[in-house]
């Protein structure tokens, strides 16, 4: 026997429940402030992990290490994995001298796999579909909390940001989230028009783009696209609007993106 | 078989250097642990199963590294103790630049947590394992793991400045079930 500890709620968070106790918890949760605070912290927390630990820095592999493995199950290379545990001896003495403790990370370049822009529109569309069917989505940052949206994603985008303004349009601010595309973090701001929050538009925007991209327009996942890339950044607005309205949105968000 | 493992244990080595860099929290043990998971598992190349997912068997092999590596761990326990002082010395400046390092607080937070918890958190919210899939790699029940990772959460957003709320109002008796 179990209680709805904190254990049960993460497990409810990842979707590691079967469907009997998801139902179960969901309701318990809908009647729970307390439960539902708990929800948004999980789901944030994971949000904020992937980002952070995408970062390059954390994943350099030791100098020379790919090589030697590859090397060391050649085919022909006899005596090859004796030489890995040399230098693996070898590493390992350094290590006890040289621990220190604190982790330095160095950050190089960004490197971008090849094809990046269509990941980015398959994942963006996928992931907007399968959020809206959620009534509330428990990793959305609220538009209240914009100052802090804006340190969040000026801290990710490198620049300072300032949450852009499509109430011209008739649009309201609602809420941001983070994806994660190619280990990547993607900032996405949603808005809404208004009596139709579970049809929501999206701004995502990329780091690290080495290219400009004009404007283009495509359909995944029953949902449109526009895509354009400037000063090393990839913009996405997504939604159930036409590719006409779109463009015209993305019209009027390029001035108030200039600071990126 | 030999080349196809060596090709896809190389193209897993930046996770796994993920991995060590949360287990040890140094980046020379770090890679020296990265090289040692790397000699045992070539040393084992017959165990491994090609059906089988090579990850989880590496992630496997690196965790016990680590733990049976008692002696020199409490070397390091002992430096780490010393060293969270210097760690919280640090918020000032990265107040300064709030907005450029709030990932790398996020990281920071993350290393500061008990060792227990770092594992779970990266295996499950970082690398995308399932809960049963974490609990094998850890050695340790699957309930453990869910209590970890709640903990680890709620105590990573504590610690970067997200209130963390009291106990849930409810609480209610039930079988807790995974799914298979």
């Amino acid at each position: 026997m179990a209680v709805l500890d904190d254990g049960t709620l993460a497990a409810f968070a990842d979707g590691e429940l079967d469907a009997t106790t998801m139902r179960l918890v969901a309701d318990l949760v809908a009647r729970d402030p307390a439960a539902q605070e708990k929800l948004r912290l999980l789901h944030t927390s994971t949000g904020l992990l992937r980002a952070a630990f995408a970062d390059p820095a954390f994943q350099q592999v030791p100098p020379g290490l790919a090589a030697r493995v590859e090397r060391a199950v050649s085919p022909g290379r006899i005596g090859g994995r004796r030489r890995f545990v040399g230098a693996v001896a070898t590493a390992l003495a350094a290590g006890v001298v040289g621990f220190v403790g604190g982790v330095t990370v160095d950050r190089g370049p960004v490197r971008l796999h090849p094809g990046f822009s269509d990941r980015l529109l398959n994942e963006v569309a996928g992931y907007h579909v399968a959020y809206a069917q959620v009534a509330t989505p428990l990793d959305e940052v609220p538009a209240r909390k914009t100052a802090q949206i804006e340190a969040w994603f000026g801290g990710l985008l490198h620049r300072p940001f300032r949450v852009p303004t499509l109430a011209g349009a008739g649009l309201v601010f609602r809420g941001a989230r983070l994806l994660v595309v190619d280990g990547r973090p993607v900032t996405q701001l949603l808005y809404s028009y208004p009596g139709q929050p579970g049809r929501p538009l999206g701004l995502c925007i990329s780091a690290g783009t080495p290219r400009s991209e004009a404007l283009r327009t495509v359909r995944r996942e029953g949902v449109n696209l526009a895509l354009w890339g400037r000063g090393g950044y990839t913009f996405v607005l997504v939604g159930w609007v036409g590719t006409n309205t779109l463009t015209t949105l993305a019209g009027d968000l390029r001035p108030q993106l200039s600071t990126l | 078989m030999e080349t196809a493992f060596g090709r896809q244990l190389a193209a897993l080595l930046p996770r796994l250097s993920r991995f060590a860099l949360v287990l040890t929290r140094s980046r020379q043990e770090a890679d020296d642990l990265t090289q040692a998971a790397c000699e045992r598992a070539l040393g084992r190349i017959g165990q491994w199963q090609p059906d089988t997912r090579l990850d989880s068997w590496m992630f496997r092999i690196m965790q016990t590294i680590w733990l049976n590596d008692i002696r020199a761990r409490k070397v390091r326990e002992a430096h780490a103790d010393q060293l969270a002082p210097a760690a919280e010395a640090t918020d000032a400046a990265e107040r300064a630049l709030q907005a450029r390092l709030m990932l790398d607080k996020v990281a920071a937070a993350a290393l500061r947590l008990p060792e227990e918890q770092r594992i779970v958190l990266l295996l499950v919210c970082i690398e995308g394992f399932t809960y049963r899939e974490a609990a094998e790699i850890a050695g340790i029940p699957i309930g453990t793991v869910m209590s970890r990772l709640a903990r680890a959460r709620l105590s990573l957003m504590a610690m970067i400045g997200e209130a963390g709320g009291g106990s849930a109002g409810n609480v209610i008796q039930m079988e807790s079930k995974w799914q298979s």
